[in-house]
């Protein structure tokens, strides 16, 4: 069970697109209905054109964190990883997205934020995948890491 | 005192200075523009500072207790918009009910009065506070009336500041804000009241509120109501540990830190020309629902 929290906003004095690349950022309630009807028709669009199926989601802990990880490596598993979850666990998916693909102009930085939640990976090429998944974790809120490009996997061969 | 200001000072008045340059074309745009402009702006000013005031207290990470209020603020509206007082009114004792009733649906015990009462508080502050000032968009001659208003309540902060920084020495209160001086509160008192006194004889011209004595008790309604606003908004912020609401506009933090003094103005003011003169009373009532 959640606790009664009476705290600001993490990003709170945080504005523009410094916010939208924070790695503190929290949504409140635009955000949530925003991100759910992204998840709704992108779940909608896989499961008529692309006819995936989801098993084992029972095997899923109840609440975050936890950590979910693909055995393949393209934008498309983003997609398919979160829309997998049940509704309950899809608001707290944090997508890690390239920094300079996802949040170089305004407008696709307000997109990748608002509605996909993801947060900017921009020293990818510095850290290891571990820790940008600890980077998240030390805020206090978490949930995942997705190796998000074939950069990755290049990077840890 | 040797007259000239220090760098920061002045980084910070000219960040002030532009910021105004934005608000007041949107502060006097809609109300030139007309009612249905007002209170569509006044609808959006209101929802963006409840948004300022749920990421502050946390209030957002309760998503059904936000969207109660939002909803509320938007009943509000049309309310307004329909010129249904009896709405209006029937609004605040029914969104409470619904409120405290959402809010079991979590089976959460821990917290509850918190959040129910925040809720409440937010939806009073931003929703009926608000919706007074939107109201007056009702009355034929609510161009004048709101132009007045709002000019008083800015110019009564920006009295006491000046006031404040000139003369003041004695901290108003300095647990809730630091820079308030009882100075500039007194001086802000006097001049607001001079000014609203002396403009609300051009604005009320020709109705009941146009006596000296009552042109005067307005101005210090005005004034203090607007001074409450502020040192109210203040305590929660201390309360919270934050300096302002937001960092949207450079200079003056977020919207809710610009028009915090309006909030409690608006319905004394209301009130008060409501009961002098009444507000609407011109107009067709129900516009939308024709009841």
């Amino acid at each position: 069970m959640d606790e009664w929290e009476y705290k600001p906003a993490q990003d709170l004095g945080v504005a523009g697109r410094e916010r939208l690349r924070s790695v503190k950022r929290e949504s409140g309630l635009i955000g949530l209905i925003s991100r759910n009807v992204w998840w709704l028709w992108v779940r909608g669009v896989l499961r008529m054109a692309e006819r995936i199926e989801v098993f084992g989601s029972e095997h899923l802990p109840a609440s975050p964190p936890f950590v979910m990880v693909a055995n393949h490596a393209s934008h498309l598993d983003v997609m398919v990883l979160a829309t997998a979850l049940p509704l309950r666990l899809r608001n707290c998916v944090f997508p890690l997205a390239a920094g300079d693909t996802f949040f170089e102009t305004p407008a696709v930085a307000a997109f990748a934020a608002g509605m996909m939640n993801a947060l900017p990976d921009v020293a990818e090429k510095l850290r290891p995948p571990c820790y940008r998944y600890v980077a998240r974790t030390s805020c206090g809120r978490t949930l995942r890491l997705y190796p998000f490009s074939r950069r990755y996997a290049q990077q840890d061969r | 005192m040797t007259g000239k200001i220090d760098l920061e000072r002045r980084r910070e008045l000219w960040a002030r200075y532009r910021s105004w340059l934005v608000f007041i074309p949107l502060m006097v745009g809609p109300v030139l523009l007309g009612a249905g402009w007002t209170i569509a702006a006044i609808c959006v000013m209101s929802l963006v500072c409840y948004r300022e005031f749920a990421r502050a207290t946390g209030m957002f990470r309760e998503p059904s207790i936000s969207a109660l209020v939002v909803l509320g603020i938007l009943a509000v509206t049309f309310a307004v918009a329909d010129h249904w007082y009896g709405l209006f009114v029937a609004i605040t004792p029914l969104l409470i009910v619904v409120l405290a009733a959402i809010a079991i649906c979590k089976d959460q015990p821990t917290g509850y009065i918190q959040r129910v009462a925040l809720g409440v508080f937010a939806f009073l502050l931003f929703g009926i506070c608000f919706g007074h000032l939107a109201y007056f968009a009702n009355d034929t001659n609510f161009r004048p009336m709101l132009v007045w208003l709002i000019l008083c309540v800015e110019l009564n902060d920006i009295f006491a500041y000046i006031v404040g920084k000139t003369l003041g020495r004695t901290k108003l209160a300095p647990n809730t804000s630091p820079n308030k001086t009882v100075a500039g509160a007194l001086g802000a008192l006097v001049l607001t009241t001079i000014l609203a006194a002396g403009l609300g004889s051009l604005v009320f011209a020709g109705t009941p509120i146009n006596q000296p004595l009552k042109l005067i008790t307005l101005g210090l309604i005005v004034s203090l109501s607007g001074q409450l606003g502020d040192l109210t908004l203040s305590s929660i912020k201390r309360d919270l540990g934050i300096k302002d609401w937001a960092a949207t506009f450079p200079g003056h933090g977020g919207l809710l830190d610009r028009f915090n003094s309006l909030l409690f103005s608006a319905p004394a003011v209301f009130h008060y020309v409501g009961y002098m003169q009444g507000i609407g009373l011109n107009q067709v009532p129900r516009i939308i629902t024709k009841g």
